[in-house]
């Protein structure tokens, strides 16, 4: 066997073992950053936000540690409000009762 | 899919990665799906709530689940969760968790056992079938049930039992969606996938709040965007919401006019010829059906559509109605920006996407909003290929997998099949091994029909499994009262008292989630595996066991033959599949996947159905082939669909439009995000959202109390203004999360009369100060 073709041969050997190990259906593979992430549950929001709120004001803190505030390690999500929810009464406006489960 | 080195070398690094986050999955221990770190043992599983049908990892220790995180190597979420997804380690020890069978005893419930619980019902269902018939006993299920729960409840029913009283709340949620694929694909579920929410560059959403439903695929949208200066999103609804605060454009319209605003899209494209002549001509057929088609208020409402043939010339025809100014007379909706949508949607550069969830399907004429997007990607040919395709989301975690699939609705059989074919059912008796005289030929009666057969009588026993009717029906007070009329007995299957238990004649308390081995299959046709991973609390089992024993006491424990019960289900039921353009793979090659994309042939997924070069039954030189639409030449139908009112519009008497919905933190009638302290306290109780100036000229202020009142019901809540969701002028909006607060008491129980499925998002109400 030529040496290049021995190389095609553990190349897909390789190949082989290796897809079945990861996912048939694998097509993106996560960085490292992204594994971090899948960490731990978002922390809540300690603090009052208004509805109207975007990332741009959340941001406005948390993307260099303004006035203590934890820095985020994704800036670049700008759905904020998706994973981390308040500890209690949600916009300025709003006051609400905590309500007993059954 | 190809593996070139660099994908290679990207997964070996995505491997070491993985391992130094401290879920060896992949190198790990038992079938590779589980590994074992520090005392915690992990596994996968999708998430237990939405149709997006994200990847977790769930780790257990001592019998009880520890912790969850986002599965970096899912596909879907890529390591990401919305809120909830965070707090499934929570959603299952609620103190409250039922754990024993109840048996009613007057106004109580009194714990007894399995066997107890399980001789009345069969008594029950003995008894109603023999003086009654097979008809007089039903199952409402739900696209909760894994697959298997679904197959059981469906081959026991339709071939044991000898009825076709099999419904899921799928009903509620994804019939309109099914009837559109059905009559213009000729098969049930989306050519594309999530893929093309990375690979396209422009995207409509019709009525749906994907930031709060579907946050997940929303955040995956927002990073295209950010990738891509070119993406455009484009939100049309009736209600500002956390979604449209983040489109490029939103597009405020009237209710039930979306369907005149497709039309003048259609009608733009047409008149200027902005559409695909070539593709028209190779893929397209034009059909129009009935009008005025009613509403299904009355009882045993019958409607079958009569589809004709017609030309390209008659549908131009058709849309001439339509121009800009007639739709933007009726919606609101200015004629510029009717202009703008449909050079939009015609651009040759751009690569188009339509989304869409309950905005069209819960809809008078949800079939009909279907057809009419659908009919705008056919003008312009943008459908089958990568980056650019209508897409309707799912609502539940295996709507697609278990209601459609294998098919839990009165007419359906698994795999598009359906009853009312005999060869069909011909198929279905003999891999279940039952005579064919077993299944019978008339469909059972749909969701709305088979609630109101409980209330007249014709249906005596019903089971209610891993859903909760009597918060989610429409029209629900007549439902409810139902349920606990003479003569009627009601088993419910659940994990928490419900609202729902609460009219029970037997409570079963059930296994859930990672409790119990099962497969989910989400929105873009991705079937998901997870092997049980703890114990369910005290005596509550799997429904699946539930089920067959039920069988097995009536008698027809021959239909569940397995030693290995999960695995040899699933290749009896797979092989319904094989060749119809439904593949499914071996019960193994799902064990270590994160999904896989059905048609499953030869191993390898598929991304894009219809698709030469991605879809293994279109051969070289097809191009593109609806190959499931035999019966119109393996074409698709562009409908003529007219503008249609609602049931019910605003009067007088009763002047606002109300729309019922979801909110991010809690999911469907709260049952188990209401039993999380942090969502809880995140999203305590429902409101009311109104119109700052309606609210204004009703002396209305943030948070007084106001009552409503449908012609139905009437309920008590706070007014919420600029709150989360601001509706539209003349619009309020109520989430059916809260148990205490039934706004299903007030909405109608209209239907649309193709798919059945009722009205939830318009209904007219009147307003005062409580």
């Amino acid at each position: 066997m030529k040496p290049f073709a021995k190389v095609l041969v553990v190349a897909a050997f390789a190949c082989v073992m290796f897809v079945p190990m990861v996912s048939l259906a694998q097509e993106e593979v996560p960085t490292e950053k992204e594994v971090k992430q899948a960490e731990n549950e978002p922390p809540v929001i300690p603090h009052r936000v208004q509805e109207s709120d975007t990332a741009k004001e959340c941001l406005a803190c948390h993307k260099t540690g303004k006035k203590g505030a934890p820095v985020t390690p994704h800036p670049e999500r700008k759905a904020c409000t998706q994973c981390h929810v308040p500890t209690a009464g949600f916009t300025i406006n709003k006051k609400v009762k905590g309500v007993k489960t059954k | 899919m190809e593996w070139t080195r660099r994908k290679f070398l990207k997964t070996t690094a995505a491997a070491a990665a993985f391992a130094a986050a401290g879920a060896d999955l992949i190198k790990g221990g038992a079938g590779n799906a589980e590994a074992v770190e520090n005392g915690i043992k992990w596994g996968k599983a999708p998430c237990r709530f939405c149709g997006v049908g994200c990847g977790v990892l769930v780790g257990v220790k001592n019998n009880r689940i520890v912790a969850t995180k986002g599965d970096p190597a899912a596909p879907v979420n890529k390591g990401l969760n919305c809120i909830k997804g965070y707090f499934l380690s929570k959603v299952l020890y609620g103190k409250d968790r039922l754990t024993k069978p109840l048996i009613r005893k007057g106004d109580k419930f009194v714990e007894a056992s399995w066997d107890e619980a399980m001789e009345l019902i069969t008594s029950k269902f003995k008894e109603s079938v023999e003086k009654h018939g097979p008809d007089s006993v039903a199952i409402y299920g739900s696209g909760q049930w894994t697959v298997f729960e679904g197959y059981a409840a469906s081959k026991l029913f339709k071939g044991g039992i000898g009825t076709n009283n099999i419904e899921p709340n799928a009903r509620l949620c994804m019939a309109s969606a099914v009837a559109a694929f059905m009559n213009t694909f000729g098969s049930d579920e989306p050519m594309g996938c999530y893929d093309d929410l990375d690979l396209g560059d422009t995207y409509f959403l019709w009525g749906a709040n994907m930031a709060e439903a579907h946050p997940v695929l929303f955040s995956r949208l927002i990073d295209n965007k950010l990738k891509n200066t070119r993406v455009k999103i484009i939100d049309l609804g009736t209600r500002f919401t956390r979604t449209s605060q983040m489109a490029d454009m939103y597009v405020s319209f009237k209710p039930q006019t979306d369907l005149a605003i497709l039309n003048g899209i259609a009608h733009v494209i047409v008149k200027e010829k902005l559409y695909d002549e070539d593709f028209i001509k190779k893929h397209v057929v034009f059909k129009k059906g009935k009008e005025n088609i009613g509403y299904g208020l009355e009882e045993k409402y019958k409607f079958d559509d009569e589809p004709k043939g017609i030309t390209f010339e008659e549908y131009r025809e058709f849309l001439k109605l339509y121009t800009p100014e007639y739709v933007s007379k009726l919606s609101g909706v200015p004629v510029k920006t009717i202009h703008e949508m449909a050079h939009l949607y015609a651009d040759k550069k751009r690569k188009v996407n339509s989304l869409w969830t309950m905005g069209f399907n819960h809809h008078s004429r949800g079939t009909w909003a279907n057809n009419l997007v659908y009919n705008l990607h056919l003008l312009t040919g943008k459908i089958g290929r990568p980056g650019e395709n209508p897409l309707s989301l799912t609502g539940q975690p295996s709507a697609c997998g278990t209601a459609r699939e294998v098919g839990t609705f009165g007419h359906r059989l698994p795999a598009d099949m359906v009853v009312m074919n005999p060869e069909h059912r011909e198929k279905t008796a003999k891999i279940w091994g039952v005579p064919a005289s077993k299944i019978p030929a008339k469909p059972g009666p749909h969701a709305v029909e088979m609630f109101r057969g409980l209330d007249r009588g014709e249906i005596k026993v019903m089971w209610i499994q891993v859903t909760n009717p009597f918060v989610s029906l429409p029209n629900l007070t007549r439902y409810r009262k139902a349920a606990r009329k003479e003569g009627r007995f009601i088993v419910v299957s659940d994990i928490y008292p419900t609202r729902s238990t609460e009219l029970a004649d037997v409570i079963l308390p059930s296994a859930s989630w990672v409790e119990k081995e099962g497969v989910f299959g989400n929105t873009e046709r991705r079937t998901q595996h997870w092997f049980k991973l703890v114990e369910p609390p005290g005596e509550a089992r799997n429904d699946l066991w539930q089920t067959m024993e039920l069988a097995r006491r009536l008698g027809h424990g021959n239909l569940f033959p397995y030693k290995s019960v999960e695995k040899e289900m699933w290749e009896e039921y797979r092989q319904f599949t094989i060749g119809q353009g439904k593949d499914l793979a071996p019960y193994e090659a799902y064990h270590k996947a994160r999904g896989l994309r059905w048609p499953v042939v030869n191993g390898q997924e598929t991304l894009w159905r219809y698709a030469e070069g991605h879809d293994p039954y279109v051969k070289k030189g097809e191009g593109l082939k609806f190959y499931k639409n035999k019966a119109n030449d393996f074409k698709a139908v562009i409908w003529a669909r007219p503008y249609e009112p609602p049931a019910e519009s605003p009067d007088r008497e009763y002047p606002f439009w109300l729309s019922t919905g979801r909110v991010l933190e809690h999911w469907h009638t709260g049952t188990m995000t209401g039993r999380v302290p942090e969502l809880k306290r995140a999203y305590p109780a429902a409101v009311v959202e109104m119109n700052a100036d309606d609210a204004k000229r009703l002396g209305i202020k943030n948070r007084d109390k106001v009552k409503m009142s449908s012609r139905r019901g009437t309920i008590v809540l706070p007014a919420e203004i600029n709150g989360r969701g601001k509706p539209g002028k003349g619009n309020v909006f109520v989430a059916f999360f809260d148990e205490t607060k039934l706004i299903n008491e007030l909405c109608i129980d209209a239907y649309d009369p193709i798919s059945k499925e009722p009205e939830f998002k318009k209904c007219a109400v009147k307003i005062e100060k409580a």
